[in-house]
């Protein structure tokens, strides 16, 4: 744990692609700009003017034409919700090199209310076979998944932040895989499931639970698809019981797979932390993580009820 | 265009569109009138105007084809088998589960560039194909063949808005018309017009005829920045067009009525009677 720089997984993944357009000739960056600006699309850095279906139809014949395209639209929270017939007719059912990257939260989005504010977009794309689903939980992460990305073929969604939150990696660490999950904290009393910004927050619990005598292993869910299977049923095999933690509506996300894999392997008590059937409104993001109970507080008060009931 | 070429794609547009007619009364897909109608264009495109090769299907300078138009599917499917890309015996699997012959474009099949995209949506994969091909200084053409009906479609004005601000003068999209009637010509002129408008160079066509559809393709000028749109009138002939299932887009062909069909263009070849090899 460092928690020196503040700064969140979007400028992460920023640097990453600047190295990955400079290094990989095959490369391109497909970036939705907004506003009245032209069409720039002479260097390997195309950047467009919003048109969300017709962006994602651009990326897939660019990668039909031997690219690698990382879309790149932080402006955009809800691209994947309208071009989702284009994602799934021309990038998933081909299976071609396009990496969709999408930013949903920011001062300006939250602020926008329920219309810009997507919390369904893991669950859209978990449900598409081929496509990857990747949520890093800060910049150090973000890099280095963009570039694992880059060796990986196929098309992947990558949900980023512009939250300030404390780095949680060291800057030289690279042990991120697609399909892979970090243990931040090992403990036997409870397993916290948590991705991107809510790392954090389960950080914070697990400092509380342990006051309370509950040691909580906390494991970072970067990769929502592939599932790290692996990684939970080992760690709920000690704890017997499970808490996850997402940005996201509370069906089909990071809870959703957890469930699956949990119940098709084995089954302890479960309890999510997310946006339980209701969608967004305007507020600050501080308000709105309040309101919705996407808090440490609220995982702590998840922990306890599993706890009582876990599988010994 | 020389007569004797003409009389040659007439001899090979009229065994391709044989096939159209046995592949599709095999498969007991609906009417095969539209492809009916396209054949003469798709095979002028592929034996006279695409720079593509069976042998060489993944030259990275190759001309590129998308189309998202379903109706077109078995002409181009004929096309492709007649051409060599892949045996003609695949196109009696056309449409069944595991066939190389999908029921709409699928990367599976030798020859296909682009999997056909959701409706409206193969122009915008034609404009990344352009994008990257202008990228790597190659100077292919890419070719989208649009149904009149994709028209309506939101995405595709997306795409034809933004072909036009990216200068992407080596993409050609054909636009298949093969209804008449007063309404169906003011929205074909309303859509000449629209396109015209967006800064695409529009032409016109009867896509049945060889030597006019050469005249208008040798006459498209790649140095212009402006992508090209070609508005083709097709048409199913009077004869093929009494058979009463074969332009129903909604029942399929009886074995009588392909029967029929095919004798009728049997008769054109000069051999008459049924042709039945395939069985």
């Amino acid at each position: 744990m460092t928690g020196r720089n503040k700064s969140g997984s979007f400028s992460g993944y920023l640097e990453a692609l600047s190295e990955i357009l400079r290094d990989c000739p095959d490369a391109v960056v497909l970036e939705s700009v907004s506003g009245d600006k032209n069409r720039s699309d002479n260097s390997r850095r195309i950047r467009a003017p919003i048109a969300e279906q017709d962006m994602v139809l651009t990326a897939s014949g660019l990668a039909l034409t031997g690219k690698r395209v990382f879309v790149l639209a932080p402006d955009l929270p809800l691209y994947v919700a309208r071009g989702y017939e284009q994602i799934r007719a021309s990038v998933a059912v081909p299976g071609v090199n396009v990496i969709l990257s999408s930013v949903q939260d920011g001062d300006l989005l939250d602020r926008d209310g329920s219309v810009r504010q997507m919390n369904e977009d893991f669950a859209l794309m978990r449900l598409l076979p081929n496509m990857a689903v990747l949520a890093p939980s800060d910049k150090r992460c973000a890099y280095v998944l963009a570039h694992r990305l880059l060796e990986r073929d196929g098309p992947a969604y990558v949900r980023l932040s512009h939250a300030d939150v404390p780095n949680i990696y060291e800057d030289d660490d690279s042990n991120f895989h697609v399909g892979g999950a970090r243990l931040i904290s090992e403990g036997d009393g409870v397993t916290i499931c948590a991705n991107g910004v809510m790392v954090a927050e389960a950080v914070k619990a697990s400092h509380i639970l342990a006051q309370q005598g509950i040691m909580a292993e906390i494991i970072d869910c970067y990769s929502i698809k592939p599932f790290p299977e692996q990684a939970l049923l080992s760690s709920v095999r000690r704890t017997g019981c499970c808490v996850v933690a997402e940005k996201h509506a509370d069906v089909a996300g990071l809870y959703g797979a957890v469930a699956e894999c949990l119940c098709e392997n084995y089954t302890v008590p479960a309890r999510s932390v997310a946006i339980e059937g209701d969608f967004g409104q305007s507020g600050t993001p501080d308000e709105l993580q309040e309101y919705y109970g996407l808090t440490h507080r609220e995982i702590v008060h998840n922990v306890v009820q599993v706890w009582a009931m876990r599988r010994r | 265009m020389k007569d004797v070429k003409r009389d040659e794609l007439e001899a090979i547009s009229l065994e391709v569109r044989k096939d159209i007619v046995r592949m599709v009364g095999i498969a007991r897909a609906n009417g095969p009138a539209p492809s009916l109608a396209l054949a003469n264009l798709l095979v002028y495109l592929y034996w006279e105007w695409l720079n593509v090769r069976p042998a060489e299907r993944k030259k990275p300078d190759r001309d590129r084809f998308v189309t998202s138009h379903w109706d077109a599917v078995p002409a181009l499917y004929a096309c492709l088998a007649h051409i060599g890309f892949f045996g003609r015996e695949e196109l009696w699997s056309y449409r069944r589960l595991g066939a190389t012959l999908q029921g709409c474009p699928d990367l599976r099949t030798p020859g296909i560039d682009a999997p056909s995209g959701a409706r409206g949506g193969s122009l915008g994969i034609a404009v990344g194909m352009c994008l990257a091909l202008r990228l790597d200084n190659l100077e292919s053409r890419v070719h989208c063949l649009l149904g009149e009906d994709e028209l309506r479609e939101g995405v595709l004005w997306e795409s034809v808005l933004s072909a036009a601000s990216s200068g992407l003068g080596r993409l050609v999209a054909i636009i298949d018309v093969n209804r008449g009637g007063p309404a169906r010509d003011a929205e074909a002129a309303a859509v000449s017009r629209g396109f015209e408008a967006f800064g695409w160079s529009v032409f016109e066509v009867n896509g049945g005829d060889f030597m006019l559809l050469d005249s208008v393709f040798s006459a498209l000028d790649f140095d212009d920045a402006k992508p090209k749109v070609i508005i083709a009138r097709t048409k199913v002939d009077q004869e093929l067009s009494s058979i009463e299932s074969l332009c129903d887009s909604a029942k399929p062909m009886s074995d009588d009525e392909m029967d029929h069909a095919l004798s009728l263009l049997e008769r054109r070849s000069g051999s008459g009677g049924v042709f039945n090899d395939w069985t």
